[in-house]
């Protein structure tokens, strides 16, 4: 693969759907390697780093794999409307993305999976 | 133990086993050999059009030589339960893995040509393939 890295967005709503925390399941996996990882949360998805996540589908995978990320530095970029409406919990390193830095995050990475 | 070539390799666990050890899912293997390589990686469930996509995409890709590395996660281990899905793992050029702990925690018996296996093994498949899908 080339130098470019992987990016897993999440855009669904974890108190829905368990698709959100098998994402960061898949990321946790995925940051094993030499390649960079970048985590992005659009919309809903940006709930995934609620303080309380005990409503949400596998919360206990959720939490398990949001913290594992956290303790590994990893930062989380978040849309920054959807972090307005959804503030991430103080453990998680948060970064506000607007449509032009989602836009460079996407066309800089060489893989890419949506949940 | 045989791969689907019939010749005896280390690389190639048991079917329906788990890699012990990183490079003994094939992938080493998969990036030495010569043609190109796709990775397809499906979560969605069996009935999901995605399926038939998925299917298409391999036939394409073994009708131009090319290699195909198909790994089932989160409710897309349930194709697993689709027998044409299933009989990819036994094709030529086509390597079949299915996340272990989604097919535990669905319910999807172990068995038949495809490899149980960890997301080590995905990471090893994003890093093996040239292009790379994601139908989730």
């Amino acid at each position: 693969m080339s130098a470019r890295g992987i990016v897993v967005v999440i855009r669904e709503d974890p108190e829905r759907s368990s698709r959100p925390a098998e994402a960061l399941r898949i990321a946790v996996g995925l940051r094993t390697g030499e390649e960079t990882l970048e985590v992005v949360l659009l919309g809903a998805g940006a709930r995934a780093l609620a303080h309380d996540a005990s409503a949400f589908e596998d919360a206990e995978v959720l939490e398990t794999h949001r913290e594992a990320l956290a303790r590994a530095g990893q930062a989380f970029l978040v849309e920054e409307t959807a972090l307005a409406a959804h503030p991430a919990a103080e453990l998680f390193h948060v970064e506000p993305l607007d449509a032009a830095g989602l836009a460079r995050v996407l066309v800089g990475a060489a893989r890419h999976i949506l949940f | 133990m045989k791969c689907k070539t019939g010749e005896t390799s280390t690389l190639f666990p048991a079917a329906g086993g788990v890699p012990a050890r990183p490079g003994e899912d094939g992938l080493d293997s998969a990036r030495m050999s010569g043609g190109r390589k796709l990775g397809i990686l499906l979560a969605t469930p069996e009935e999901h059009a995605n399926t038939e996509t998925v299917l298409a995409l391999v036939r394409a890709c073994r009708a131009r030589g090319d290699e195909a590395l198909v790994y089932l996660v989160d409710d897309g281990v349930r194709n697993l339960l689709r027998e044409d899905v299933a009989a990819l793992g036994a094709e030529s050029g086509v390597r079949l893995y299915c996340c272990a702990h989604g097919a535990q925690t669905r319910g999807v018996p172990r068995g038949g040509p495809a490899l149980f296996c960890g997301l080590y093994t995905l990471h090893s498949l994003v890093g093996a393939c040239d292009r790379f899908l994601a139908f989730t």
